[in-house]
């Protein structure tokens, strides 16, 4: 849905956009900003071009059709603002600046809004707030921030741009949906009779499973949805696996070991020994996951003062969670291993 | 009795060294040299010139009779100007070690500038919190230790810069932390704090083994549920009410004491999560080092609403009074006040303003907690003063043994904050609410530079400072402070007096910290030049009409000009 939103919001700026700048002829406007134009158009690029020509046409209408975007969008995107890019560090009440970029008086495309909230700017104190806005509310945030751009306002004064959104706006719509719940529970697949007998509290598992007050959290190297330690099996797949197959290889992890993530003992030639698992290597350096404590150390070796190296069968997980947590909470992360909405 | 004492401390550390030589910690800088560093004046050891803290380096070559003299030795560009320069460089016996914005460090002759070699830390995410750039790295035992700005804690081998091991702190994703300061070697360990006081985030404070890395304890600086403090807190916060421990400690060695200031609670300043004192937040800790345990605990800013953390430097002052000596904290919090606190007990002392405009707080009661704390409730705008961005910023106050005076930057600047709801997700921002910088009321922003008594507060001057200065202060034997302006100007006042002697157009905004040093006699002054502060900008926006520089990133080295005779030497 969220890729959906920011297609369609790109399209529509994009076309927006070279309207505004070229005015003319509409098609060749829409065919430069869709890069489809060249000298010689051929028959069927000319047909592509009616047809999403008529689409865009057909998009514009409904959009200008749909009723203008309501105070309440607003009010939710200037809630949105206020709670998280206001900071004094960031972008300043209503925008005025602070750390970063002053936004009154400056006019951004929905297109750019989309990537930067989404993705932030990377190698910036920018962050990118993808994981934490529904499409609604990125809406809602884009539209609050646009509005910035006929403004010199301070928070003080929004009330007077509120109040003209109100004027000319109608306040049916969204409402705002500002929320101070603290983490929605997960939500699981179905299961078969068999794997349910397994699972236990999902929303406890995972609260297991990302415990930021243990250095031994399965997070500490494992993944899931992307966020985690890399060092381990990404375990998103996990959930279509069955529930005891889970509670195994969190109880026995030397029963079945991923390749991918063998265990090394290397030998160094001053006789110490040092086992994990193989991070990566260059012509001169081999770096490796001591998982011997955690959290997780990865320790370069020079090649050259290694005398051996072995592969071992093992793996490097530590092999004492089945007497660390208690069997309800082994099945807790269980319940939370089999869900669907793994990670949020 | 004290002979017995005596008896047992040499034994502990004889057991001590004994156990360094063996797990191969005998590589310099020992950790005899580290903690008595004040004997090594033609180093700069570590991040605070010493482990009190004081940023005084007792080289006296460069003097008010001569410093107009002062001009460019070498320059050093770190090539990444997005962070700017905030560091502390490191000297030890000829060597620089400094690190640039995104953990470039490098290591270089310090009397030339020449590249000994560097280290490029590949950056593991795009999504960096708070900062890019970065205030510096320690030295021990043969290894360069470091934070990362993706969180990450790493050792580097001081001779050629091979990195040694890589610890993921905690994954700088899900935490929405990460480190921007550089550890404190105590003895064994390596002590690391890190950011998310403007993030769903329990604060901490991790002890990692100096040999190999391993993690030997963690100190959460919000107590889980039941421990003692817990109550301060509503019971659904606990693991996210912030409370970070950004900027680097200090540790008085013959009370075994490290201490670290601890900064505000998350959300910044809507509070409907986190009813009570949300202890340890904005409070001073006092931890063994040995164990990670708490000692004492002293908080300045009880239920913060203004995020004015207590995460800045602890200032250790051996105060002579009536022929006695009082061993003193002094802490300024970035609410603009001084707190002065026995450093053996926690007790309360004394405490005084740092700045001129002050609306959150109306005094301290007799044991320095703040009376007439101003509310800030989430329906409207409240006007603060000072502003969220400090009475000063993070960067360091300086203490001079000679003059026995405290210097210190103070910012005249307010700001309206306005609370507002935010979901509560842990790992992601939590600022709760936003706020916009003004001046104070009916006149213009201002900012100082000044010299305390530490004990009383008592002013002995103040110079006003071009802008808001963000860069911290060094003191020398030669009675001169050096800092530098955002205006892209390096500057030197007579420690005595504060009157303006040198100063010199070094292009870009000096927001990182200075150090002296020598090398073959001839003392140095090692300036970081380059905008990288998060309230950096508050200058522009206090005074638009002025000309900010573009950014940089560059060590610029003074000396005086060598005459003939100290040219032959220095070869």
């Amino acid at each position: 849905m969220e890729s959906k939103f920011q297609a369609e919001n790109q399209f529509t700026a994009e076309a927006q956009r070279t309207q505004r700048f070229r005015g003319g002829n509409p098609l060749r406007n829409l065919c430069d900003a869709l890069r489809l134009c060249g000298e010689k158009t051929s028959l069927k690029r000319l047909l592509a071009l009616v047809l999403i020509a008529f689409c865009i046409h057909t998009s514009l209408t409904s959009a200008q059709q749909k009723a203008p975007t309501p105070a309440a969008n607003l009010e939710a995107g200037r809630r949105i603002f206020t709670g998280s890019c206001s900071m004094g560090y960031c972008h300043g009440l209503g925008g005025v600046g602070g750390g970063a970029p002053k936004l009154t008086g400056r006019k951004f495309s929905v297109k750019y809004l989309t990537m930067v909230i989404s993705d932030g700017i990377p190698e910036t104190t920018m962050p990118g707030f993808k994981s934490n806005l529904s499409k609604e509310q990125l809406g809602n945030l884009i539209l609050y921030i646009q509005s910035l751009a006929t403004s010199t306002a301070t928070e003080s004064n929004q009330p007077a741009t509120q109040a003209a959104a109100q004027e000319h706006l109608p306040t049916s719509g969204n409402k705002a949906t500002a929320s101070t719940e603290i983490a929605a529970a997960p939500k699981p697949v179905s299961v078969s009779a068999e794997d349910r007998g397994l699972m236990g509290d999902a929303a406890t598992g995972r609260a297991l499973f990302f415990n930021s007050s243990s250095t031994t959290s399965c997070s500490a190297c494992h993944s899931i949805n992307g966020r985690g330690g890399k060092l381990a099996p990404e375990l998103t797949e996990l959930a279509s696996k069955p529930a005891k197959d889970i509670l195994q290889s969190i109880s026995e992890p030397n029963a079945s070991v991923d390749g991918k993530y063998a265990t090394l003992t290397l030998t160094l030639k001053d006789g110490s020994k040092v086992t994990g698992v193989k991070r990566d290597e260059d012509a001169t350096t081999i770096r490796l996951y001591d998982t011997s404590s955690l959290p997780p150390i990865s320790r370069s070796f020079l090649k050259s003062e290694i005398a051996k190296t072995e592969t071992l069968k093992t793996s490097a997980m530590p092999g004492d969670y089945a007497t660390k947590y208690s069997r309800q909470q082994l099945l807790d992360l269980v319940g939370f291993l089999k869900t669907s909405e793994t990670g949020k | 009795m004290m002979s017995r004492q005596i008896s047992v401390r040499l034994r502990a550390f004889c057991v001590l060294i004994l156990a360094m030589a063996i797990t191969g910690l005998a590589q310099e800088p020992s950790w005899q040299r580290l903690i008595n560093s004040d004997k090594e004046p033609q180093n700069w050891l570590s991040y605070g010139g010493n482990y009190a803290a004081h940023r005084f380096s007792s080289l006296n070559q460069i003097t008010p009779a001569n410093v107009g003299n002062l001009a460019p030795a070498w320059m050093f560009p770190t090539g990444e100007v997005r962070g700017g320069l905030n560091a502390t460089p490191i000297v030890m016996d000829g060597v620089m070690y400094l690190m640039g914005p995104m953990n470039r460090v490098f290591a270089m002759n310090a009397a030339t500038g020449e590249l000994i070699w560097k280290y490029l830390y590949k950056v593991t995410t795009r999504n960096i919190p708070y900062q890019v750039g970065a205030r510096g790295l320690a030295i021990g035992y043969g290894k360069v230790y470091f934070g990362t700005v993706d969180n990450h804690f790493i050792a580097l081998d001081m001779k050629t810069g091979r990195e040694l091991w890589d610890v993921e702190i905690e994954n700088t994703e899900l935490c929405g932390c990460n480190v921007t300061s550089p550890p404190l070697i105590v003895k064994d360990k390596v002590i690391v704090g890190g950011t998310g006081g403007e993030h769903a985030h329990r604060g901490y404070l991790s002890a990692f083994d100096a040999n190999n890395g391993k993690l030997l304890w963690r100190f959460y600086t919000i107590p889980a549920a039941g421990e003692p403090g817990s109550e301060t807190w509503d019971p659904r916060m606990l693991k996210y009410g912030g409370a970070p421990t950004w900027l680097t400690g200090s540790y008085d060695a013959e009370l075994n004491l490290v201490y670290w200031g601890v900064g505000n609670p998350s959300s910044d300043f809507y509070d409907e999560f986190r009813p009570g004192d949300n202890l340890y937040s904005n409070s001073i800790i006092a931890l063994d080092p040995d164990t990670g345990k708490l000692k004492w605990h002293y908080q300045e800013v009880p239920h913060d609403m203004y995020d004015f953390d207590s995460a800045y430097e602890c200032v250790l002052v051996d105060y002579q009074k009536d022929g006695k000596t009082q061993k003193l904290l002094v802490h300024p919090n970035k609410g603009g006040y001084t707190w002065v606190l026995d450093r053996a007990t926690g007790k309360y002392v004394s405490a005084y303003p740092h700045v001129d405009n002050l609306t959150w707080l109306k005094g301290v009661d007799k044991n320095g907690r703040p009376v007439g704390m101003q509310p800030v409730p989430p329906d409207k705008e409240t006007f603060v003063c000072p502003s969220a961005g400090g009475g000063r910023n993070w960067d360091h106050s300086s203490y001079s043994p000679r003059t026995k005076f405290w210097y210190n930057v103070g910012w005249e600047m307010c700001n309206s904050i306005k609370p507002e709801k935010m979901e509560i997700v842990e790992g992601k921002p939590l600022f709760g609410g936003g706020m916009e910088f003004k001046p104070p009321q009916g006149k213009a922003a201002y900012g100082h530079i000044n010299a305390f008594d530490p004990l009383t507060g008592e002013r002995k001057w103040r110079y006003l400072t071009d802008g808001l200065n963000v860069a911290s202060l060094l003191t020398t034997g030669g009675d001169l402070l050096f800092s530098g302006d955002v205006y892209g100007n390096a500057f030197a006042l007579d420690a005595k007096t504060g009157k303006k002697l040198w100063s010199f157009k070094v292009g870009g905004s000096v927001t990182g910290s200075p150090i002296s040093y020598s090398v073959n006699g001839r003392q140095f002054v090692a300036v970081p030049v380059g905008m990288g502060s998060l309230v950096g900008g508050l200058s522009a926006m206090m005074w638009p009409d002025k000309q900010m520089p573009e950014g940089s990133s560059t060590l610029v080295v003074f000396a005086l000009p060598e005459t003939k005779g100290a040219a032959k030497r220095g070869k």
